[in-house]
């Protein structure tokens, strides 16, 4: 046995030890106060105490930063940025609401000056720009909240969910994603905070999105996000996080975990666009277990971020369950996007697609990382795999790691990467029309992501195209 | 049926303590890369089980205690395999014919006739006193000390080798034809091929492996080859890797091949044998207007653990690369396929492409592709497809409502499957692969 | 045909420990869980990786790469990230001899 595995086994024997005797603790909002950056077990039963959660949950917090500490880092990946990352020299909690101050003038200009050109109002500025506590549509999210009371939906920040549905929360909690399942996933079980608890009961067709912009505060800015999303028997919703606008966070680490549920019948689609600011290594792990005959898709706009390392995952564990994964990345100066898709066919009569596209400007780096796994039982499933790249620059990079794992003969797998730059004959068909040749490119972008913006919602496809437009002017980052 | 249990297995001492004294006995060039080789395979661990290219494939199976694998008789086989190999050369479809016993002796018929030309085949202990600044400038060069642990063992133990070289401006028409013989159960070798191609010159090799232990009940047997081929400017070499070894032995190869300007190289990979064998084709596109062609095909059946990967390197522009790999499994085969095709920063203008197919004739296989692209400039046309599936059924009813048994029906489409890669291969060639394939569609 | 085939003596494998064997093509690893001795297959159904370094617990083996735990009475599932049960094979003890019937 190798001596990672030893150690690892001695260590494991250690868990459940009682950790109020081990550490001692004092008062929480005192201790908070002191500004203590770094992770260590005291600041996790801190967090807890401050939530007032339940004894089940503090212990797997406690369990769980036992592991994070005995993981090593990934080996795969763009590890020089990831061993940058340095653990101790970050906030792992929310500073108390009292202490924002209008620190407008840290925000950097670069999102300041994207703000102005998709026509942010003043209000939502401050929001994103993380000097302001709050998102002043009070009014708008009270009313939203109410219909949807009214239907039986439960739509909750993760911290009410936990309090107010425990049992619930207990059920599924880590059933999908286990604080060994890597690193980042024990980091994010350790010190969660925020993020979103959906439930939907059955035979409910939820018709307008649920859109976590209007339900999120400074609080819950994503850093340690924690999300489950349960929707039961024959229902089904449309859930969307993020937004296009560069949203500015000074905590450099954003590790979360999202967990969905589609029982029988269901479907759920996720849609999310991440355009963290340029300082954030931005890792999470999203996976959706999918029963008889349900659906799920996610839908993943990967703009932001210094580093993102991002795999929504999809296992078909009942027949008939389909999956859908589209995944958009743009990378521009300094960033790595490392994104992809990964799909486990467990049941019979099962489908899957995925659909990739990444553009890769200046020295940006996109990859894109797949899993397509077939068990030996599981029969007659098809699969499609489609990655497209676009290289933009001399120095752009693109990657693709697809691994396809088939252990069942009657399948239909089929799996095709294009890696190009913009082709010279569409810029000179275009440019010979009257168009500029920076007109021309931003055509040739925009009908590259087709596919993908045309699954928006107006709104977002709007302020999308607006921000691809900035990116390829050169006027961010 | 043998039993080892795996806590033993790892915790085994596998280093290479002394060389023995007929490998040391050479020139100090030689004598220092096989200390280096000694020294990175002893401080070199043995990769992670789940690191990338070992994902599937166990690394201690490539592992084992030499002193019980010391084996020295040729294989059951060889007679009737040399015996082929000899009349091919007597009917003149091969010019040259050299036969590795182990790496123990080496027999060359033919190069004397060659030699008119400056065509050089020799062994490679031969070719070190005859022509010591060529082998010191190549040898080594593709797989060298730090390539990595396994590619390390067969540097430090390889006992002799073949040694091709072929002038500049000198074209050979026929083939040249390689027999490695692995010997029988409990022995191992560490076969050694260098190939040296000169300016605007052309050569077409068979290399063929053969030999090993057929019942894993009396033993195993194990195999690491490193096959190295320089192709200079607008050279034109054309390889064909035939593995075709006993059930019972595992092997462990490595093939690098670095062509450079205007220079073409054609390779065409075929695995049939062995109960585990792990191939690593690496080639680099090192000259504007390089061109690289790799054609892979592998038939598993019964047991049979493939893993194979490869690299297509372009490291100049203008230059273009073109990989098909096509796998057909029945009964409880595995395949696995991890291909990298990465262009560099100042690659510029380069197309690549890259297809892996794989058949699946039956519930119980398994296939894993990892087709993989690491492109560092925008001016490329790269793509790569792979599938994996079944024979269509649309395509057997075809066939069987025109008269043909569902047997012959599945003869027929795996030999579509083959043919344009058997196409490829000179005609003698591409009868006794036919027969391979013919051999395994038994009782589908 | 498959029949049982002669694995290890009983007291090569500690009450509470695991082995793992290769025999001929197949890797399993027998469990002695105090109550008995059971054998899988030696490869989680999460990452393919061997279970045979993993730690035994009653009746539960855990997956030392993921934490992936497995009841080893009958290969199923108790904890993720493993989603799929894992192959189980018969065993027969007979003077202290273990013997496990491969397919």
């Amino acid at each position: 046995m190798s001596e990672q595995v030893r150690t690892q086994n001695e260590e494991l024997n250690l868990i459940g030890q009682d950790y109020e005797s081990r550490y001692g603790f004092h008062d929480p909002v005192e201790y908070f106060h002191k500004g203590a950056k770094g992770i260590n077990h005291e600041v996790v039963e801190m967090i807890s105490k401050m939530k007032k959660e339940p004894r089940w949950m503090t212990e797997r917090r406690h369990e769980a930063l036992d592991i994070f500490f005995e993981k090593p880092m990934p080996r795969w990946g763009n590890t020089k940025l990831l061993n940058e990352i340095d653990f101790d020299n970050i906030y792992y909690y929310m500073k108390p609401i009292e202490d924002q101050k209008d620190n407008w003038d840290d925000v950097p200009e670069y999102i300041k000056k994207t703000f102005d050109r998709l026509g942010i109002p003043e209000a939502e500025k401050k929001f994103l720009g993380g000097v302001s506590a709050q998102y002043e549509s009070e009014v708008v999210y009270h009313s939203l909240q109410k219909d949807l009371e009214d239907m039986g939906v439960i739509f909750l920040d993760m911290d009410s969910g936990l309090r107010e549905y425990e049992d619930i929360v207990k059920q599924y909690f880590g059933t999908i994603i286990p604080s060994n399942d890597n690193k980042f996933a024990a980091l994010n079980t350790a010190v969660w905070s925020g993020g979103t608890f959906i439930y939907i009961p059955p035979g409910l067709d939820v018709k307008a999105p649920l859109q976590a912009y209007f339900r999120i505060n400074a609080e819950n800015m994503g850093q340690f996000e924690r999300t489950l999303i349960i929707v039961d028997k024959g229902s089904r919703v449309h859930y969307i996080e993020g937004c296009t606008a560069p949203v500015y966070s000074t905590n450099s680490l954003h590790s979360a975990v999202v967990e969905m549920i589609a029982l029988e019948d269901s479907y759920i689609r996720y849609t999310t666009i991440q355009n963290w600011s340029r300082n954030i290594y931005n890792l999470v792990t999203k996976r959706a277990n999918v029963y008889k005959n349900a659906t799920v898709e996610w839908v993943d706009g990967n703009l932001g971020s210094r580093l993102t390392m991002k795999y929504p995952c999809i296992q078909l564990l009942g027949e008939g369950a389909k999956g859908e994964i589209l995944s958009v990345a743009f990378a521009g100066i300094d960033q790595h996007q490392d994104a992809g898709a990964k799909v486990i066919h467990v049941a019979s009569n099962t489908s899957s697609r995925i659909i990739s596209k990444s553009i890769s400007k200046d020295n940006g780096r996109a990859s894109y990382r797949g899993l397509v796994k077939v068990h030996k039982n599981a029969k007659n499933c098809k699969v499609s795999v489609e990655c497209d790249a676009l290289l933009i620059g001399e120095n752009a990079r693109s990657d693709t790691y697809p691994t396809m794992e088939i252990d069942n003969d009657q399948v239909k797998i089929e799996h095709e990467a294009r890696v190009s730059k913009m082709a010279e004959e569409q810029l000179f068909y275009l440019t010979s029309r009257g168009l500029s040749e920076d007109e021309a490119r931003l055509l040739i972008v925009n009908g590259f992501m087709e596919p993908f913006t045309k699954e928006l919602p107006m709104e977002y496809a709007v302020e999308l195209n607006r921000l691809i437009e900035l990116e390829m002017e050169g006027s961010i980052g | 049926m043998t039993t080892e249990q795996l806590k033993d297995k790892s915790e085994m001492n596998y280093d290479i303590k002394e060389l023995a004294e007929d490998l040391t006995n050479g020139p100090d060039w030689l004598t220092d890369k096989r200390r280096n080789s000694q020294k990175t395979f002893n401080d070199t661990p043995v990769p992670r089980r789940g690191a990338h290219l070992w994902r599937y494939t166990d690394p201690y199976q490539f592992l084992f205690d030499r002193e019980s694998m010391a084996g020295t008789e040729v294989s059951a086989n060889h007679a009737s395999v040399e015996k082929a190999a000899i009349r091919q050369f007597e009917e003149n479809n091969t010019s040259c014919l050299a036969i590795d016993l182990s790496g123990r002796e080496i027999k060359i018929s033919g190069a004397e006739n060659l030699k008119k030309d400056g065509l050089i085949v020799t062994s490679l202990s031969q070719a070190v006193k005859s022509h010591p600044e060529i082998v010191e400038k190549y040898l080594y060069q593709l797989v060298g000390h730090k390539t990595g642990k396994f590619e390390a063992m067969n540097g430090a133990l390889w006992h002799d080798g073949v040694f091709i070289y072929v002038p500049d401006g000198k074209q050979l028409e026929k083939p040249l034809h390689i027999l490695h013989d692995a010997g029988r159960e409990n022995s191992s070798s560490f076969p050694r091929v260098l190939i040296v191609v000169g300016k605007n010159s052309e050569l077409t090799v068979i290399d063929e492996y053969s030999g090993g232990s057929t019942d894993s009940e009396k033993g195993s047997s194990y195999s690491n080859g490193v096959v190295e081929v320089f192709g200079d400017n607008d050279s034109r070499t054309r390889y064909v890797f035939l593995q075709r070894q006993a059930s019972a032995i595992k092997s462990y190869y490595t093939y690098r091949s670095r062509i450079e300007q205007g220079a073409s190289m054609l390779t065409i990979l075929l695995s049939f044998g062995g109960a585990l064998t792990k191939q690593n084709f690496s080639i680099t596109l090192n000259g504007h207007g390089a061109e690289s062609t790799l054609y892979g095909l592998l038939f598993g059946t019964d047991h049979q653990h493939f893993d194979n990967h490869t690299i297509h390197q372009h490291s100049s522009g203008q230059t273009r690369s073109d990989i098909k790999f096509k796998v057909v499994l029945r009964d409880k085969s595995v395949s696995t396929y991890t291909g990298l095709i990465r262009i560099e920063n100042d690659a510029k203008t380069c197309e690549a492409y890259q297809e892996n197919r794989n058949l699946l004739l039956n519930n119980g296989t398994r296939a894993e592709t990892i087709p993989e692209l690491e492109i560092l400039n925008e001016d490329v046309s790269c793509s790569h497809g792979a599938t994996i599936g079944p024979i269509d059924p649309d395509m057997v009813f075809y066939l069987t409502s025109r008269g043909l048994s569902k047997s012959e029906a599945v003869r027929t489409i795996v030999s579509g499957f083959v043919a344009d890669i058997l196409k490829l291969l000179p005609e003698d060639l591409r009868q006794r692969l036919s027969g391979f394939v013919e051999q395994r569609l038994e009782n589908i | 045909m498959s029949e049982f085939k002669k694995v290890a003596r009983t007291d090569d494998i500690p009450v509470g420990q695991v082995r793992g064997f290769e025999i001929g093509h197949d890797r399993i690893v027998v469990c002695n869980t105090g109550q008995g001795f059971y054998a899988m297959i030696d490869e989680c159904t999460h990452q393919s990786l061997p279970l045979s370094e993993g730690r035994l617990k009653g009746n539960v083996l855990t997956c030392p790469h993921h934490g992936a735990k497995f009841d080893v009475t009958t290969g199923a599932v108790t904890h993720p990230p493993a989603i799929v049960e894992v192959d189980t094979y018969e065993v027969k003890i007979e003077n202290g001899e273990l013997f496990v019937k491969l397919d």
